[in-house]
């Protein structure tokens, strides 16, 4: 039976290396790779904590007082991927069985923090934030059968190398808000700006030819970065005075009518020769339309229901050009003539959406527990999914408690569970089906994927609770 | 680290990522394990041809070390002259065929070379730019590359009296459409008696042959 190592006594040396440093590894998904997690079951469109600046700036405007707001999420993940040989795949050599295909895992730790100061001056409030609403990051186990091989150097890291073998993806929030709360009405109006630090570190294996030839096997490693800007705004409206809540809010995508364009390096190693390459990165991540509602019947009781559109369409394709070339595409995958294409990955995602409700419960003034449950559907179709972003149809479920410590300090914490669909695209991954450059091995295979995140967070008020 | 994440000041845990070392350690297991590299020698018998057995057509066949089995496939026109003492003035000018059927001409010459050697020899032909037709990697786009072909010269065939086959290494690399080294890479040439009927391609002086069309 193939033995799988992880890797993690040496990430938690590396862990501790990263000391003063943030990493951001955001993996608590809601659909495709959004991350935005924080607050748990108080980060929502009905919100008043520092949350609200990416959930709905308006909320910012019913909160009192100064509040710095750090939240931390630790989340642990466990990804299995198992793939058949698939027509297009090249046959394994002799000697080789189960270089391509069989079975691959990964279990990967990670955290992402969000921190966040806001203050209210009679009715205008003003926010800022960090945080990291899309992002992820994976690192494979290696396929200890391959192991100091002494013919095949690539087959140790995984079934998976041809579509991952470990990276990073990463937007980081910086945002700077304000909002407005319109006298007695009960309405509260906000908006944010958002500065965005995008940043895209992966490596692959890869053939010139995009087979799975084990001969012809390199490596491809992708490294760049961008900035880009974006907006939110959003209402809230206080129907009925403490007692129901009506919020909705707008975030707009980096680039805002879109267009990502990130600046790096593409290093491939064939044949035993390693090649640079500056390049341009092409991608488009999406906008969010939120809606939610909190009901406080009681002083002891609150109910929640909310829910989110993501707008994942929008990510077409990942597409590597020549610095400053455009991507043109044609519709069989090969590149325009001259277009200046090295790579491109097909995505053509779906709009996504979620539902969540959620419940607290004061058992005396200064305690409160707290509990929800969600759905979010999937983003990614069976003909593009790949190991690089595992997504499924899945069900969370969250249990926490908030307690004041002290008469401005409170501290929440919670877990997260959140259990995807199982997934099986054998025979219906497209993938190897269409023209270079957007040709990439078959990914079909049983998906199968949990994760399990730790939530805490620390709110501290001045003048105000 | 960029000095966006410093602004952060929080300790993290992170799923390793760390896509350079695993480069690295690709590197370091791909050298252990293909020690020797490929050889380029050639499979005649070396040999200063005259002037009249070297030149002529040849179907000539780059064989890249990244992707051996898809060859560029050129018309190359050897001109010869004596260059004394025990030399010869040659010249090689490449006419791309296309990618689809190895034998229809696309555009124009991708470049010429001359040299003036004895039995071995280098021809360096600087910066080629080959049309994208010609591309059977990434068909459409046009290949950029500085390329040098080294060898030895043969003896005609007693059968034929003349040249019928060169062969040897390729060093260079490609810039267009992405950056590609070519150390590793082969070269052949073997004539062509009859322009209407191409003779059979190789990619390397053992005699190997390309990926079927």
């Amino acid at each position: 039976m193939r033995r799988q190592r992880a890797a993690l006594n040496s990430c938690w040396l590396g862990a501790a290396a990263l000391l003063l440093l943030a990493t951001s590894e955001g993996t608590a998904h809601a659909a495709g790779f959004s991350t935005a997690r924080f607050g748990s079951e108080h980060g929502h469109p009905t919100t008043t904590n520092a949350t609200a600046l990416y959930y709905n700036p308006a909320g910012i405007a019913e909160s009192r007082g100064t509040h710095f707001y750090v939240d931390g999420l630790f989340a642990i993940r466990r990804v299995t991927f198992e793939h058949e040989r698939a027509p297009s795949d090249a046959p394994e050599p002799a000697g080789a069985e189960g270089a391509n295909s069989g079975r691959a895992t990964l279990l990967n730790f990670a955290a992402a923090p969000m921190a966040g100061v806001t203050t209210r001056i009679a009715d205008f409030s003003f926010g800022l934030g960090a945080y990291v609403p899309f992002g992820g990051a994976t690192s494979w186990d290696e396929n200890d059968d391959f192991a100091d091989n002494p013919t095949y150097p690539g087959p140790v890291d995984g079934v998976q190398r041809w579509h991952t073998i470990n990276g990073e993806i990463r937007s980081m929030y910086f945002t700077l808000a304000a909002a407005y709360r319109l006298g007695e009405s009960g309405l509260s109006l906000g908006v944010s700006g958002n500065l965005i630090r995008s940043t895209i570190d992966t490596i692959r294996a890869r053939t010139v030819l995009a087979t799975t030839d084990l001969d012809q096997e390199g490596r491809s490693q992708l490294d760049a970065a961008g900035w880009q800007a974006s907006f939110g705004v959003g209402a809230m409206y206080q129907a009925i005075r403490d007692t129901l809540w009506i919020g909705a809010s707008y975030q707009a995508r980096p680039n805002i009518s879109g267009g990502m364009r990130l600046q790096g390096t593409l290093r491939n190693y064939y044949a035993g020769s390693l090649a640079e390459d500056e390049i341009d990165v092409e991608q488009d991540l999406p906008d969010i339309y939120r809606l939610g509602v909190r009901y406080r019947p009681r002083e002891d009781l609150e109910l929640r229901l909310f829910g989110d559109l993501t707008r994942w369409s929008s990510l077409d394709r990942q597409c590597i050009v020549e610095q400053g070339e455009p991507c043109e595409i044609n519709a069989d995958g090969s590149a325009s003539e001259d277009s200046g294409v090295i790579q491109n990955l097909p995505r053509d995602w779906n709009d996504a959406f979620g539902v969540r409700a959620g419940v607290s419960y004061w058992f005396n003034p200064r305690v409160e527990g707290f509990a929800g449950l969600g759905f979010d559907s999937n983003a990614v179709p069976d003909e593009t999914l790949e190991p690089t972003f595992v997504d499924a149809n899945h069900v969370s479920a969250a249990l926490g408690a908030r307690v004041q410590l002290l008469p401005n300090l409170h501290l929440a914490a919670s877990y997260l569970h959140i259990f995807y669909f199982n997934r099986d695209t054998n025979g219906k991954n497209t993938l190897a089906d269409v023209e270079r450059p957007s040709r990439s091995p078959d990914a079909g295979g049983e998906y199968r994927q949990w994760l399990g995140a730790l939530n805490v967070n620390l709110d501290v008020a001045f003048d105000g609770p | 680290m960029r000095g966006a994440e410093l602004l952060t000041l929080l300790i993290a845990v992170s799923a390793c990522v760390d896509t350079r070392q695993k480069l690295e350690d690709f590197q370091e297991r791909y050298e252990r394990t293909h020690e020797g590299g490929p050889g380029g020698g050639n499979t005649c018998q070396p040999g200063l041809p005259s002037a009249s057995e070297l030149a002529g057509d040849y179907l000539l066949a780059v064989s890249a070390a990244f992707s051996p089995k898809t060859p560029i496939v050129f018309v190359a026109t050897m001109e010869a002259s004596a260059a004394p003492p025990n030399q010869l003035r040659f010249s090689l000018d490449l006419q791309p065929l296309s990618a689809t059927d190895r034998q229809t001409p696309v555009g124009t010459s991708a470049g010429r070379a001359e040299t003036t050697a004895g039995v071995p020899f280098t021809l360096d032909f600087g910066q080629v730019t080959v049309a994208g037709e010609a591309d059977p990697i990434l068909p459409g786009q046009s290949i950029v590359a500085v390329i040098t072909l080294g060898g030895e010269l043969c003896a005609p065939d007693p059968a034929t009296g003349s040249v019928e086959f060169l062969c040897g290494a390729v060093s260079g690399a490609v810039s267009e459409p992405t950056a590609l080294e070519l150390n590793g890479s082969t070269w052949t040439a073997r004539r062509i008696q009859d322009p209407s009927s191409l003779p059979e391609l190789t990619i390397n002086c053992a005699g190997d042959p390309p990926d079927p069309l």
